[in-house]
């Protein structure tokens, strides 16, 4: 017999033409003799855990495995092993996955390879993380960021006193300084954005800071746009040329300018590396 | 270093060149192949052990699936008899992994290969 499973009599489940959920069909070939059996079906499901060449070589093994071992009560207490040591395997598997990476980068000669000037092999946390680490005295970048930062959580701070509490996401007409329409849930997203910048300020070194400003000048001119456009009704923004949208766009300008490193890519000095 | 990994060693130990397939180390150590795969995984992940697939057109006409047999690296030999001499030492392991290694059971010569 090929290696397809046979249909055998008292095979009523299968014969039916139902797919059951509990298969126990492979005791039943075993025990009439219909040829090599495959391995039980119910544990097919362990090869959606395992990671992609791994599956099919375990379900190849596990099939060599039971086509080999003719004994029911053998091939039921191998099942009854294999059951148990899912977890192993899985955990196994996918560390082996990753352990299998790791020499594939350790070939890649780090020693002496600079990256932007530092030597990758000693990179220390600050290098790859951008978490500031040792202290240093503030850069323009970082100086830019904590002035936006304080005009904003101010700013979102002020606002609550405007519009209080009630229909945080709905249009309104509450206004700081007259022209910028506000709500509730823009004086959060304000706030947020403020802590944001003060956190690139002070806990992130100049190159993670300038990340931090680069992001946030994107998201401000795409407000900017979809403001524009009418649709941020959600933060109480009309569409057209409201102070609201001059407001974002004149933001991102500016940090792109103060915040991204320009200023001292221009001025020759080179750049945050870390 | 646990006792299944120095008994499935000890199992690939047993002669020069032994290969064996998944069963046989099953059938050799007297574990569960469910607790066998893993070990060979990591054995295979640290570089003491080689695979390899049978090929399948000897398989197919015994009507089985392709084995696949594994055998110890140069390196992983060298590690592995270091290991079970380690092993070997502490008192309680004694017993299990006693010289000569474990002899292939009849049920490895007499199987349905």
């Amino acid at each position: 017999m090929s290696g397809r499973r046979t249909l055998v009599a008292g095979d009523s489940v299968v014969l039916g033409g139902i797919r059951p959920h509990r298969i126990r069909d492979w005791p039943a070939t075993a025990r009439l003799g219909a040829g090599p059996a495959l391995p039980p079906r119910s544990l097919r499901w362990v090869c959606g855990l395992l990671p992609g060449g791994e599956s099919t070589a375990w379900w190849a093994e596990v099939a060599s495995c039971f086509a080999e071992t003719p004994d029911p009560d053998e091939r039921r207490r191998f099942l009854r092993s294999y059951r148990r040591s899912v977890a192993q395997l899985v955990w196994t598997s996918w560390t082996s996955q990753v352990r299998c990476v790791r020499p594939a980068l350790a070939g890649v000669e780090y020693r002496g390879v600079e990256w932007k000037g530092t030597d990758m092999a000693f990179a220390s946390p600050e290098d790859k993380f951008g978490i500031k680490i040792r202290s240093r005295p503030r850069t323009l970048e970082q100086n830019y960021s904590m002035i936006a930062g304080t005009i904003y959580i101010v700013g979102g701070i002020i606002g609550f006193f405007i519009t209080g509490f009630a229909s945080i996401t709905e249009m309104t007409n509450h206004a700081l300084f007259g022209i910028f329409m506000l709500n509730p849930f823009h004086n959060i997203v304000h706030i947020l954005f403020g802590l944001l910048w003060l956190l690139g300020s002070f806990t992130l070194t100049p190159a993670g800071n300038e990340g931090i400003n680069i992001t946030l000048a994107g998201v401000y001119l795409l407000a900017a746009v979809l403001g524009f456009l009418g649709y941020f009704s959600l933060l109480s923004i009309p569409s057209g040329f409201a102070g609201d949208n001059w407001l974002h766009l004149v933001t991102a300008v500016v940090t792109l300018i103060f915040g991204s490193g320009l200023l001292s890519a221009i001025g020759g000095r080179q750049s945050a590396t870390a | 270093m646990t006792v299944g990994v120095l008994v499935v060693l000890g199992a690939l130990l047993d002669g020069p060149d032994t290969e064996l397939y998944g069963l046989e180390i099953v059938r050799a150590s007297g574990l569960e192949p469910g607790t066998i795969y893993p070990i060979l995984q990591r054995l295979r992940g640290a570089g003491w052990v080689s695979d390899r697939w049978e090929d399948p057109e000897p398989a197919r006409a015994e009507g089985r699936p392709p084995r696949r047999y594994y055998r110890l690296t140069m390196e992983g030999r060298a590690r592995a008899v270091h290991a079970l001499q380690q092993g070997r030492d502490r008192s309680g392991l004694s017993r299990l992994l006693a010289p000569p290694h474990f002899p292939a059971t009849p049920t490895t010569e007499a199987g349905p290969a």
